[in-house]
């Protein structure tokens, strides 16, 4: 056997593994770029919404792990979801007038609200959250147990991101998307009526950060202090992927889930501070992420 | 702003939320209490994490004072309990303002509590500068004001070292551990302990403190190692997501996986059937079977409808050790020295772990047990497997 396919035998499980976390990264990001992209608008309460997210499968799910629960965990996810996005538009556009710094400090605010929220209502003890049935045992592959419900959330991952490349490239809303991204002015002096599109997105974003929680209840568990870090991980994505961009973010999420299990795993050493030096790589490559483009001044 | 200017900010936003540790609530604050000592009263200041990292096992310390003083009509030495409760918050910052608090504001005469290390370190000479003693579970180094009621590292680390020599001296080990001082102390000394003994020792791993989420590229690590017995120090909700995924990953049917009280206590819920034969030394069951174990174990059970734990038990026998002290005064004045004076002369204190007395460094000499997680109707307890022997203080074995 050569080197190659022996060091891929041994690694196969972690890059696998880093597939999964990558799409739920992506899930959890594609919403903050899109946001970011057309409002210019930072949201720093997505976290805050991902752990909404683990509580509710926790909470859901955990008594039986049935199927059905799971189904239900996740269409109370969509809902919660889109009214917080709907919400959180509302509040946002009130301060519209008085800059981006203002509305990136009420989110902040927000976010400190519904965390402290969440700990006043399910407490600080930690939480798991089980697989449904069927999808809590291990497959094995090539000789190594594997759980299967993160092949599942691998599924899950390249579903959305299939649906939001369908939506994004080849429907006339996408393209009204893609257009305000662009430059929203114009897209308002076509006769648009680009608030409504705002809503949507933050709507769609806001639900896609809720569900990646229930999603990876399983893998992440729900817990204080769960919020800060993915929102940390998810702006590392965005920064990487570029800002506003769909396959930005699915670039972005892929790259930092092996980052952080590969790269964990060959240098272990040096593990807290590899997807900050990646993050900083590609800064220094394409200053506006992979995908990102350069704009003038708005 | 620029796109330019944005992509910087929010990078830079980034690392500032990685060095900071991600936030999370530090205000500290507590209940006011008005009321000053009398003569047939005692000031006690409890400091608890109400908030932050440590609030559940801050829930466990004060569950468990309350079902002492309940027992006791409010009372601890035939003297009326006046609680002054603090938020000792998850940092020694938050720590130190409540620890002043009670030296100044409230001049307590002795305070008990104190979760996390660090804290109790910070907060060691606020208190002993003042002449009040502290009755905690925190590890101090020698201080003439600080009296230790739970565990110590030695003991902690020897009695598994021992066992570990004893019954697994043919299976490589492996040490993973969360990267910070305790861990770092911790993984470090039951190492050395192991290679001493002959155990060979195949791997050692610290895994990014507070910031890991997935534990399966060490996992991966560890299967490939091919080690037979795994020695892991992780608590709260790491510990919780470490035995989950070891479980997961089937490193359950490769190796035994063994650590401290800290790897399963408080997290049993949590972790669920995947830590079942998690194999953990402790200074306290509930299954221990005496019958001040058993009157504190159904109290518990009754008031909080859940089983208590190790930080429960020390709390207990926190207040038990005041009480004891507290009535050997019988009518003198409380202040701090003469509290102290009556802790140095408390002698034998019989709590729900069993008997035992502080030895020189003011901390137990006592039984330490192995105990396995085990499934009962679909409930993972904490279940008494042997006892491993007593330990002072220092780590040896009498």
């Amino acid at each position: 056997m050569s080197v190659v396919t022996q060091w891929f035998d041994a690694n196969l499980i972690t890059v696998i593994n880093g597939l999964a976390y990558g799409l739920l990264l992506y899930t959890l990001a594609v919403g903050l770029s899109l946001v970011f992209g057309m409002l210019s608008l930072l949201n720093l309460a997505h976290g805050t919404l991902f752990l909404a997210g683990a509580y509710v499968a926790a909470v859901v799910v955990a008594p039986s792990g049935a199927w059905l629960s799971w189904v239900l965990a996740l269409s109370i996810a969509l809902v919660v979801g889109a009214l917080a996005g709907v919400g959180l538009t509302t509040m946002t556009r009130l301060l519209t007038r008085r800059g981006h710094m203002a509305e990136a400090l009420l989110t902040l605010g927000i976010s400190l609200a519904g965390s402290s929220l969440l700990l006043w209502i399910f407490g600080a003890d930690v939480r798991s959250v089980p697989a449904p049935a069927g999808l809590d045992g291990s497959v094995t592959i090539l000789g190594n147990p594997y759980p299967v419900y993160r092949l599942v959330l691998i599924g899950f991952g390249l579903l959305i991101a299939l649906l939001a490349e369908v939506i994004l490239e080849r429907t006339m809303m996408g393209a009204v998307v893609r257009a305000i991204v662009a430059d929203a002015d114009i897209v308002s002096t076509l006769g648009i009526d680009t608030r409504k599109i705002l809503y949507g997105v933050l709507a769609v974003g806001s639900a896609l950060a809720v569900v990646a929680g229930v999603l990876g209840g399983p893998m992440l568990g729900a817990a204080p202090g769960l919020d800060g870090h993915v929102l940390l991980i998810a702006l590392v994505v965005v920064v990487i992927g570029g800002m506003g961009s769909a396959r930005g973010a699915l670039i972005g999420g892929l790259l930092i889930g092996q980052v952080q299990t590969l790269g964990t795993a060959l240098a272990p050493e040096v593990a807290p501070f590899l997807i900050f030096g990646a993050m900083a790589l590609v800064l220094v490559v394409r200053p506006h992420g992979l995908l990102g483009r350069a704009e003038a001044t708005t | 702003m620029t796109r330019k200017g944005a992509v910087s900010g929010i990078a830079a936003l980034a690392f500032a939320l990685a060095l900071t540790g991600c936030g999370g609530s530090t205000v500290a604050g507590g209940e006011s209490a008005e009321s000053t000592g009398t003569s047939d009263s005692i000031k006690i200041g409890f400091m608890v994490p109400k908030s932050g990292i440590y609030a559940s096992i801050g829930n466990d310390l004060d569950r468990a004072m309350q079902i002492y003083l309940d027992k006791n009509n409010g009372e601890l030495g035939g003297r009326k309990v006046d609680l002054v409760t603090v938020d000792e918050g998850s940092t020694p910052q938050t720590g130190t303002a409540a620890a002043r608090r009670l030296v100044q504001q409230e001049q307590v005469a002795v305070v008990t509590g104190i979760v996390n290390s660090a804290t109790a370190v910070g907060v060691a000479t606020v208190f002993s500068d003042a002449k009040i003693p502290v009755v905690s579970t925190g590890q101090v180094a020698d201080n003439p004001f600080w009296w230790r009621v739970g565990w110590t590292n030695p003991m902690m680390n020897t009695s598994i070292v021992d066992h570990l020599v004893a019954q697994a001296k043919d299976k490589p080990a492996y040490l993973i551990g969360a990267d910070y001082k305790q861990g770092r102390d911790i993984i470090d000394d039951v190492k050395a302990g192991l290679e001493a003994g002959g155990v060979k020792v195949v791997g050692t791993t610290f895994t990014p403190f507070g910031t890991t989420q997935d534990y399966q590229p060490y996992l991966s690590e560890i299967k490939k190692s091919k080690a037979g017995t795994v020695y892991a120090f992780y608590a709260g909700a790491e510990a919780a997501k470490f035995v989950t995924q070891y479980g997961q990953f089937g490193l359950k049917d490769q190796a035994t996986l063994y650590g401290n009280q800290a790897l399963t206590e408080g997290n049993l819920a949590a972790q669920g059937s995947a830590a079942a034969g998690v194999l953990t030394n402790s200074i306290y069951s509930p299954s221990i079977d005496t019958p001040v174990n058993k009157e504190f174990v159904d109290a518990y059970v009754a008031k909080f409808d859940a089983q208590p734990s190790v930080y429960s038990e020390a709390q207990y026998a926190s207040a038990a050790v005041l009480d004891k002290a507290i009535a050997s005064i019988g009518d003198g004045a409380i202040t701090g020295d003469a509290v102290n004076a009556a802790l140095g002369k408390v002698g034998d204190v019989e709590t729900p772990r069993g008997t035992w007395r502080f030895d020189t460094f003011q901390a137990p000499s006592q039984t330490i047990y192995l105990r396995r997680a085990t499934e009962t109707d679909g409930v993972m307890s904490d279940q008494v497997l042997e006892v491993l022997g007593v330990y002072s203080s220092d780590g040896k074995k009498s």
